[in-house]
């Protein structure tokens, strides 16, 4: 039998991608995107305008612009918010937003054509072709470089340096191989030791490690002069002057965090750079190896050094993490076994986490300032930018762990610590960026960081899944395809989850929440008719339905949900019609989890058969028609008439049906899970398959509605009206079929969690008895028939999954395609109602702001122009008066026609023309004016247009009625500013801004 | 005095230590040659001050080689500024001889002046210490010293000037 160790010494370490490149992209990207924020703040102190004065102006403070009631405020009112800012004090225009990342590049590139000729100046080596001995070492070179390099580096030589070291520097296609004068000494005393070090710089070139490695260092030094120094420079500049001012408001945990994001990214820069670099040093350690290099008499040479025992967050430990090369002992242990190259470290997990999620905070400012063109797609495709960095440092790494326990018949690793490692990184580059806090140290709803943490872990179980049944089953000779594939999906779920993340759930951290009360005003709405069902359902709806919403309608959620099992049952498919993991094959057939020693992990390596999951997805949908059937009869029960199934009745009918679905892929996860392999990926597949299942039983269900006359709810007669026009208002069945989908695997994930505590928890109360007997292997002779059979149910759930996202997705387009800046008035009306519209608590001296700036900036043009209209319409009548008798001629109505018009002119700014009065009293009267002096003038102008004398004096009385309310805010609005001198009320009143 | 008046009393280090290797150490020929491309202030401080190993792609190792020629140069110029030294008046340390150390720092080879026997014995002495000291054998060191007593001689009266040597031909 072939030895664990010997199979050990054929896994090449090349056998997938290292993930090494895509490390330094993370790195790279992350300072080139921070560029354009870090430097966003400094664009913003040069175009200093009024930003402040719209803000308060909308009602929200300035000095807490991050905090939830002002952010609301301000999304609420978008409408006049965005004219006044781009009246006021426009956004930087975009080519100066992007000309940090621009000119950070391009310096970047110049330093990194310069940084060679840096290198290789005359003052500190000297070219080896200049010097007649050194032909020999030469020549030497060139024969080693010899079929093993494209280009063979030009050479120089440190004559000062008696250290036996070399270095490469340079690009890939210009390579440059510095020798020190210890090494060119050494090649006539120590031939060996000139050999495997020049054949370990070589193995750079090989590799193709130059460009990168120095293109990095290259875009950190720019960044540091051109990005931090005019930073830190700002910040020290806005601080001096505010403490100088006095007025000084900032909040500490926001300097704080200012301070602490150029340290950070330094940090995290050198860590990860190191680390990649460790990484790069062993490949060429191999790679000189794989050319015979005598590596082994230089570590020979190597003192013994004794080895102290330490903790890994030891001083020493995270000294080590900042050297780019590791320790000699490692690199001579890696010779035999190269080990750290497959293992999956938690501090690269850590800050693949912060980075990416730094860099998806960073995108999304890029557009925070001109938020008018973020559409749907737009924000999912900023949303994919980090998640393909952190997709691929992740899954290069665990697919390496898990290729190189089934080479070994090992516990393949199950990606619980390391996704723990990355959902904290993510938790830390959240506090850190500010995303989930405001202007708070900590978020106000701590819990919804758990999420991060879940998602993280859900990812990377998935992912070593997934590579786990890739590895034991592939029948390809290598495993780049299933690879290619878990990258791509997994960066598809990713980008879905940074997407929902970004956009909305992080707000949830910072404490919004929806508006129930709101919610269920505009549920009531979607359905025409009456209807009720129980309160406390409508509230639980409420409370829920745009939470889930929001999520399930991101653009990319459907594909993400579905690809989430669809891969693994691809995986599966291909895996069980091929014979067996073909890339084992070379490696000698003891490699792979059949006939190790130990037989628990050998049964863990098994691919699961697909009856389990076949029978648990049909238990399902079974559940979800039973389900969907217990709900018809239920509502059916309420026995409510032809005129009362609309409203909350029909909207609840939807949601019942939806959490019965929800409930049949519950059983089936669960059902699946208590499979002993591949639990995540059974579960996540027999809760697809059932969601898809019951979302047809529903449908059918929904559509025959009427036709079996206990289960009647909307109809009662039979006929087939298709569920998704029955439950068309609010785009309700869309919104079924979306969450069918998105629950499928969210519900798998969180059932298999709790099947994995319940064993746990199982286990440790039954204690650490004996593991069970190996059941024998028992492999049922295939058969032409089943695999067709197979084959045919993979392609219908294929096809039919296909369809569903692409009709869901283009029946979508419109929404997530309309940019956020063509707002109307009924969607700003809407968010108010479910977000909200809170009134800031706010000392005397804040109010005073809101109200003055609110005034200042269209304010006083509005109400003066409703009064002197109404004081115009009040002389006209005046004029009609006769022995104070009203007396309506067909001149006066026509007359007071131009008046009517310019009252309804100026009611049309309110609501959402320009913003509402910070002070609630006056916010009262001016809405109040709004609402009656739009009615009253459009009624008069009908009036007058129909010569309805009745119709008109109704109309005259409405706009009376209105210009009370004008004087009552105007005459508020004047208490509070409380100074007749103050210069707002000089001048001509300026106009509100325009809507864009 | 001139340089050429002063090659001709005396012998550059430069000269020594290339002599010296090119006899004893053949090895570090490619070494002593890149070396002569610098001035001696040059050469000197490449020599005393460490280099810092921070290539990222580097070997990674900062195993010292036991070279000669550092040594061997370093010790040459102990030697030549104790001797100077000795005789140098004390009011040259004053801020005119720091203003000629300076310009010559950039460009005038340093000049072993002509030694009595007694001085090369102290010469060979510290050679031999110092190489005794870089971990070189005892015989080798011996060997090195002696080739540096058989340069030095080169020096003296009755012998043709050194060649060639002349600073920082780069």
């Amino acid at each position: 039998m072939t030895t664990a160790a010997s199979v050990r010494v054929r896994l090449d370490e090349r056998i997938v991608g290292a993930g090494t490149n895509a490390r330094f992209a993370l790195l790279i990207l992350l300072l080139v995107t921070s560029s354009g924020s870090m430097l966003l703040p400094v664009l913003d102190a040069l175009h200093s305008g009024d930003f402040d004065g719209c803000t308060l102006a909308a009602g929200a403070d300035p000095a807490h612009s991050t905090e939830l009631p002002s952010l609301l405020r301000v999304t609420g009112q978008v409408l006049a918010f965005l004219p006044c800012v781009d009246r006021y004090a426009p956004y930087p225009p975009w080519w100066q937003i992007l000309a940090g990342p621009a000119v950070v590049t391009a310096v970047a590139a110049l330093t990194m054509a310069a940084l060679p000729l840096w290198k290789q100046r005359a003052a500190h080596c000297v070219r080896l072709d200049r010097i007649p001995a050194g032909a020999e070492v030469a020549a030497r070179v060139q024969e080693l470089a010899a079929g093993r390099v494209t280009q063979v580096p030009r050479l120089f030589v440190v004559p000062g340096a008696a250290t036996r070291s070399a270095a490469v520097f340079g690009t890939n296609g210009s390579p440059r191989l510095v020798l020190d004068g210890g090494l060119v000494a050494s090649h006539a005393t120590d031939p060996k030791t000139f050999d495997a070090v020049v054949l370990h710089e070589l193995a750079h070139v090989a590799n193709r490690d130059l460009t990168v490695t120095y293109g990095t260092v290259a875009l950190w030094r720019t960044f540091i002069v051109v990005v931090i120094a005019p930073y830190l420079v700002w910040l020290g500049w806005e601080r001096s002057l505010g403490i100088a001012g006095g007025h000084d408001r900032t909040p500490t945990s926001l300097i704080v965090r200012a301070l602490a994001l150029p340290a950070v990214t330094t940090a995290m820069m050198y860590f990860a750079r190191a680390d990649v670099l460790r990484s790069r040093e062993l490949y060429a350690d191999l790679t000189a190896h794989r050319w015979k290099a005598p590596l082994e008499h230089v570590w020979a040479a190597m003192p013994a050094t004794v080895e102290h025992p330490r903790g890994p967050w030891s001083v020493t430990a995270l000294l080590d993490r900042l050297r780019t090369h590791p320790r000699w002992e490692i690199r001579r242990d890696a010779l035999d076994d190269p080990a750290p190259l497959f293992a999956v470290s938690a501090m690269l997990m850590f800050l693949t986490g912060v980075m990416a999620m730094l860099m998806g905070f960073d995108l999304s400012d890029y557009t925070s300032a001109h938020p008018a063109v973020l559409t749907g797609w737009l924000s999912e495709g900023i949303a994919a930018v980090p998640a393909a960095v952190a997709t691929a440092a992740t899954t290069a790494t665990l697919w390496r762990a898990t290729i190189r326990a089934a080479a070994l018949g090992r516990r393949s690793p199950t990606g619980l610590r390391a996704g723990a490692w990355l959902g904290l990184g993510l938790i830390a580059g959240s506090l850190l960026s500010g995303q989930t806090t405001g202007d708070l140290w900590l978020p106000r709803r701590m819990w919804v960081l758990v999420l991060v943490l879940a998602a993280a872990v859900a990812f990377t179980c998935w992912t070593c899944q997934c590579a786990r049944l890739a590895t034991a089953s592939w029948p390809g000779r290598t495993l780049r395809l299933p690879l290619a594939l878990c990258l791509t999906v997994g960066w598809l779920l990713l980008a879905a989850w940074f997407g929902w993340w970004d956009n909305n759930a992080a707000q949830y951290a910072v404490g919004f929440w929806y508006d129930s009360a709101g919610m269920s005003q505009a549920i009531v709405h979607w359905f025409p008719g009456v209807g009720t069902v129980h309160p406390a359902a409508i509230s639980v709806m409420a409370e829920t339905v745009p939470a889930l919403r929001i999520a399930a309608f991101r653009p990319l959620m459907p594909a993400a949900t579905v690809a989430a099992w669809m891969t693994p049952l691809a995986l599966w498919f291909a895996g069980t019609a091929g014979p067996g993991p073909g890339w084992l094959r070379p490696l000698g057939a003891a490699a792979g989890g059949g006939t190790t020693t130990d037989p628990t992990t050998a049964r863990r390596w098994r691919v699961p058969g697909a009856r389990r999951v076949t029978v648990s997805a049909l238990i399902g949908g079974a559940v979800t028609v039973l389900g969907v059937a217990g709900v018809q009869v239920w509502l059916h029960t309420l026995h409510a008439g032809p005129g009362q199934r609309g409203g909350m009745y029909a909207f609840s009918y939807a949601i019942w049906s939806l959490w019965a679905i929800t409930v049949g892929t519950a059983v089936a996860a669960a059902t699946a899970a208590a499979s002993a392999r591949f639990r995540l990926l059974t579960a996540l597949v027999a809760a697809g398959i059932s969601a898809l299942l019951g979302l047809a039983g529903t449908t059918v269900l929904i559509s025959v509605d009427g036709c079996v006359q206990p289960l009647d709810v909307l109809n009662s007669s039979c006929a087939w009206r298709p569920a998704w026009q029955q439950l068309q208002p609010g785009n309700t069945f869309s919104l079924i079929a979306h969450s069918a989908l998105l629950m499928a695997p969210v519900a798998a994930a969180v059932i298999t969690a709790a099947a994995v505590l319940v064993r746990l928890a199982r286990r440790a109360v039954r204690g650490s008895r004996t593991a069970p007997a190996p059941r024998p292997r028992v492999d049922l002779p295939r058969t032409e028939t089943g695999d067709r059979l197979a084959g045919s149910a993979v392609l219908v759930v294929g096809v039919s999954v296909l369809a569903i996202v692409a009709v869901l997705t283009a029946g979508d387009a419109r929404a997530d395609l309309t940019p956020a800046g063509r707002t109307t008035a009924a969607s700003e009306a809407a968010f108010q109602q479910t977000s909200g519209l809170p009134v800031l608590p706010a000392s005397s001296q804040l109010r005073w702001q809101q109200v003055h700036a609110w005034y200042r900036l269209g304010g006083r043009y509005l109400l003066e122009h409703a009064i002197n209209d109404a004081d115009s319409m009040v002389t006209q009548l005046r004029s009609a008066m006769r022995n104070k008798q009203l007396y309506i001629t067909p001149a006066l109505m026509t007359g007071m026609r131009p008046v009517c018009q310019d009252i309804r002119n100026v009611a049309s700014w309110e609501p959402s023309g320009y913003f509402q009065v910070p002070d609630p009293t006056a916010e009262k009267s001016w809405h109040q004016y709004g609402v009656t002096a739009g009615n009253g003038s459009q009624d008069c102008m009908r009036a007058v247009d129909e010569k309805d004398v009745k119709a008109f004096e109704s109309s005259i009385i409405e706009l009376l009625t209105a210009r009370t309310n004008a004087l009552d805010a105007s005459n508020r609005v004047k208490a509070i500013i409380n100074d007749p001198s103050d210069p707002v009320f000089n001048g001509r009143p300026t106009q509100p801004p325009q809507p864009l | 005095m001139s340089a050429q008046s002063q090659q001709a009393a005396g012998v550059l280090v430069r000269d020594v230590v290339r002599a010296v290797v090119k006899d004893c150490v053949p090895e570090e020929a490619v070494v002593v040659e890149g070396l002569l491309r610098y001035s001696d202030a040059q050469v000197l401080a490449r020599l005393r001050g460490r280099r810092q190993g921070r290539d990222p792609l580097g070997f990674g190792l900062a195993e010292v080689a036991p070279l000669v020629t550092p040594v061997l140069w370093l010790t040459l110029e102990a030697a030549r500024q104790r001797l100077a030294d000795a005789v140098v008046d004390g009011a040259a340390h004053g801020s005119a001889s720091l203003w000629r150390r300076l310009l010559r720092r950039r460009s005038t080879p340093e000049l072993i002046p002509p030694l009595t026997r007694a001085q090369q014995a102290l010469v060979q002495r510290m050679v031999i210490e110092a190489a005794a000291e870089a971990g070189l054998s005892q015989q080798r060191a011996r060997r090195i010293a002696d080739g540096v007593v058989a340069g030095l001689a080169l020096s003296e009266p009755g012998r043709p000037p050194s060649g060639g040597a002349t600073g920082a031909a780069r």
